[in-house]
C-alpha cells in the first residue's frame, strides 16, 4: 500500500505476533503442567504397582488408600489441636 | 611366585587392568522399600483374585490340577501364583515373536489381547527395532555374507543330517576340521564339540565327577552348570560370587573335613566358574582362581560361553583377557551360539581328558551329531576371526565391539542409571528394581524403536529385576546413540535414576566430544 500505511501495518503485524507469542507460550505451559501432571500420575502407578492391574483393581486400592489417607487427615484436623492443648496444660 | 607373575602380567597389559572396573551399586534404601511393597501389593491382589475364581465369581483361565483326594498335588504352590498373578499380567513383554535375522536390527511382530494377556492375536504390523536382546557379540548373525554362502554350499554336498550318533557314524570329515580348528583357536592340546550348548555342560560334569567328588560352584553359576553338577552325583558347595576368600574357606574346609560322614578325602575337587556372567555382566577373577588351584591342587572348569570371542584383545575369551597361559585351565569350555552366531558347545584341554570325554560323554551315544551348516558357519567365522581368509574383518570386529562397550556404558553411568558389571563386558544390566517397571520399560522401548530384553523373577532376585542389553560389533554409533536417547527418555518417563555414586544427568546434558573422541580413537 502507500508509504504512510506502512508503520502502522508492521504494528499491528508485530502486535499480531506478538500476541500469538503470548499465547502461543501459555498455550505450552498448559501442556506442560499436564504433562507434568500425567508423569506424577504415572510414578504413582509405578511405584505402587497399580501399572500391571486391571482397571477394577487400580480403582480399589485407590478408593482404599484414599479411604485411609482421608480418615487420617480427618482425625488429625479434629483431635490434635485439644490434644496439643492438653499435653502443653500437662507440662505446664 | 604368584605376585611377581601378577605384577608381570599388569605391566604387560597396563590398559586393561587399570582402567577396568566392576562395580554392584547397592540398592537404594528407599527403592528396596518401594520395591517390596509394590510385590506386596501384587500378592494382596493375587489372592483376592484367585479367591474370586476359587468361589466361581471369575472363571479359570489356566489349565488346572485336578487334585484327585490323596494324592500330592502336582504344582508348587508359589511359582504358580507368582505365574497366574503376575507373571501373566506382563506376559506381553516376554517371549515375543520376531520376524526377521535377529541381527544388529530385528523385526519384532505386534501382538494385541483383549483379555489382560492371557489370549494374544497378532495385528499383522511388524515392528522395525535395534536389537539389544541378541548375544550376537561379534556381528555373525546375518542372513548374507562369506558365513553364510559357506552354510549352503555344505548342504549341497553334506545334506542336512548324518542321522547318528558320534559313537556310530556320525563323526563326519567337517566334525574333525572344526575341532582342530578350535584346539588351535584356544591353543590347547584337543577340543570336541556338540550339537547343544546346555547339553555341553548338563551332560558332560557327569562324565568328569561322580560320587566321591566335590564340585565347588559360584552362586550365580547358570542353570545348565547346576543340572549336570546335580546328575553328576558329586557333592556340591557354593562359593558366594567372586569372593576369592570364600572360595579359599570352602578349599580348606573341604580338604581339613573330607567326605561329610566317613571324612575321607574327597577323589577330585573341581571349581566351577563362568567366563563372563550373563546376568550380572561381571567377569571372573581368574589369576586369581588359578593362584587357588594350584595351591590346593584342585581342578578348573571355566564356561567362556558369552565370553569366547567377545573378551580379550584377539578374542579368545577370559584367558586372553587376563593373559594366563591356557595350560592353567584344565577344563575350557564354550559355545558357538554366542559369538559365532551358531549354535552347540565345546569343551577343549588336554588330549587325555578329551580322549576320556570322547568315550563317556553322555551325548556320545545318545544325540546325533551337529549338522553341516551349523558346523560351517562356525568354521568360516573362526577363521574370518582367527584372520584366517587374508582379511583383518576379524579383528575389526573384535575392536568395533570392544568400542561399542566403553561408549553405551561409560554414557549409561555417567547418566545415572545402576549399571552392573565390569567395563569391558558387552552384557550392560541396568537395574529397574520395581516389577511394574519391567513392563514399562519394555513397551517404551519398543515404542521408541528399541528390542530389549528385560529380566525379572525367576531368572534374577525377586526385587532385583534388570534390563540387559547385549552389545554387538554390529551396531553403528547411531544405532547406539539412538539406543541411548531412548534410554534417556525412558529413564526419565519411568524414573530409572536410582544412582548415588553419579549425579542424574539428561543425554543432552553430557559432554558428547568427550566420548566421540574416546570412541574414534581406539
Amino acid at each position: 500500500m502507500t508509504l504512510n500505511d506502512h508503520p502502522t501495518f508492521l504494528r499491528h503485524k508485530l502486535s499480531y505476533t506478538y500476541k500469538n507469542c503470548h499465547w502461543k507460550t501459555m498455550l505450552s505451559y498448559i501442556r506442560r503442567f499436564f504433562k507434568f501432571i500425567h508423569w506424577l500420575y504415572l510414578q504413582y502407578l509405578l511405584n505402587t504397582a497399580l501399572y500391571m492391574l486391571e482397571p477394577w483393581e487400580r480403582l480399589l486400592f485407590s478408593t482404599l488408600l484414599f479411604a485411609i489417607l482421608s480418615t487420617a487427615l480427618y482425625s488429625a484436623l479434629v483431635f490434635l489441636p485439644h490434644h496439643v492443648r492438653s499435653m502443653i496444660q500437662f507440662y505446664s | 611366585m604368584t605376585a611377581t607373575k601378577k605384577s608381570e602380567q599388569r605391566s604387560m597389559n597396563p590398559t586393561h587392568t587399570e582402567s577396568s572396573r566392576e562395580e554392584f551399586e547397592e540398592t537404594p534404601t528407599w527403592t528396596a522399600v518401594v520395591t517390596v511393597l509394590g510385590y506386596a501389593i501384587l500378592s494382596a491382589l493375587g489372592w483376592l483374585r484367585d479367591f474370586l475364581r476359587n468361589v466361581g465369581l471369575e472363571e479359570k483361565k489356566t489349565s488346572h490340577d485336578p487334585n484327585p483326594k490323596d494324592f500330592v498335588p502336582l504344582y508348587q504352590s508359589y511359582e504358580c501364583f507368582y505365574t497366574r498373578n503376575l507373571y501373566t499380567r506382563i506376559r506381553d513383554v516376554f517371549n515375543q515373536p520376531i520376524a526377521s535375522v535377529a541381527g544388529a536390527k530385528v523385526d519384532v511382530m505386534e501382538r494385541v489381547s483383549d483379555d489382560f494377556n492371557w489370549t494374544f492375536k497378532f495385528s499383522g504390523k511388524k515392528i522395525p527395532s535395534i536389537n539389544l536382546g541378541s548375544y550376537n557379540y561379534l556381528g555373525f548373525a546375518e542372513n548374507s555374507g562369506p558365513c553364510s554362502n559357506q552354510a549352503i554350499k555344505s548342504i549341497e554336498k553334506y545334506g542336512l543330517t548324518t542321522s547318528s550318533t558320534r559313537h556310530e557314524l556320525g563323526t563326519q570329515k567337517y566334525m574333525v576340521e572344526l575341532e582342530t580348528l578350535m584346539a588351535k583357536y584356544l591353543s590347547v592340546e584337543d577340543c570336541i564339540a556338540f550339537g547343544m550348548g546346555f547339553a555341553t555342560n548338563a551332560l558332560n560334569i557327569p562324565a568328569l565327577a561322580g560320587k566321591g567328588d566335590l564340585i565347588i560352584s559360584d552362586t550365580l553359576n547358570h542353570t545348565s552348570l547346576i543340572l549336570g553338577a546335580r546328575l553328576s552325583g558329586a557333592v556340591i558347595r557354593k562359593f558366594n560370587h567372586n569372593d576369592m576368600k570364600d572360595l579359599e574357606t570352602e578349599l580348606r574346609n573341604a580338604i581339613i573335613h573330607g567326605q561329610p560322614r566317613t571324612c575321607r578325602p574327597w577323589k577330585k575337587i573341581l571349581i566351577i566358574v563362568e567366563g563372563v556372567y550373563s546376568m550380572e555382566g561381571s567377569l571372573c577373577k581368574l589369576p586369581e582362581i588359578i593362584a587357588l588351584k594350584k595351591k590346593y591342587k584342585a581342578y578348573l572348569y571355566v564356561d567362556e560361553a558369552h565370553s569366547i570371542g567377545a573378551i580379550g584383545s584377539h578374542g579368545r575369551g577370559v584367558v586372553d583377557y587376563w593373559n594366563v597361559s591356557p595350560d592353567d585351565i584344565d577344563i575350557h569350555m564354550g559355545t558357538f551360539t554366542k559369538s559365532f552366531g551358531s549354535a552347540g558347545g565345546y569343551i577343549a584341554g588336554k588330549k587325555s581328558l578329551i580322549d576320556h570325554i570322547r568315550i563317556h560323554t553322555h551325548s556320545g551315544c545318545y544325540c546325533p551329531s551337529m549338522s553341516a551348516p551349523i558346523v560351517y558357519q562356525i568354521i568360516s567365522a573362526l577363521s574370518i576371526i582367527m584372520g584366517l581368509d587374508g582379511t583383518n574383518d576379524g579383528q575389526k570386529r573384535i575392536k568395533q565391539l570392544a568400542r561399542n562397550v566403553r561408549y553405551f556404558r561409560r554414557q549409561l553411568v555417567d547418566m545415572g542409571f545402576i549399571v552392573y558389571g565390569n567395563d569391558n563386558s558387552p552384557v550392560v544390566p541396568v537395574m529397574i528394581f520395581m516389577p511394574a517397571k519391567i513392563a514399562a520399560v519394555n513397551r517404551e522401548m519398543l515404542k521408541r524403536g528399541c528390542a530389549v530384553v528385560t529380566v525379572g523373577f525367576p531368572a534374577t532376585a525377586l526385587t532385583e529385576s534388570r534390563v540387559r542389553f547385549c552389545l554387538s560389533a554390529g551396531h553403528t554409533k547411531e544405532m547406539l546413540d539412538d539406543a541411548l536417547k531412548a534410554m534417556d527418555e525412558v529413564g526419565h518417563l519411568v524414573s530409572l535414576r536410582y544412582s548415588k555414586r553419579n549425579p542424574p544427568l539428561r543425554w543432552n546434558e553430557l559432554n558428547r566430544t568427550d566420548y566421540e573422541n574416546e570412541y574414534f580413537s581406539c
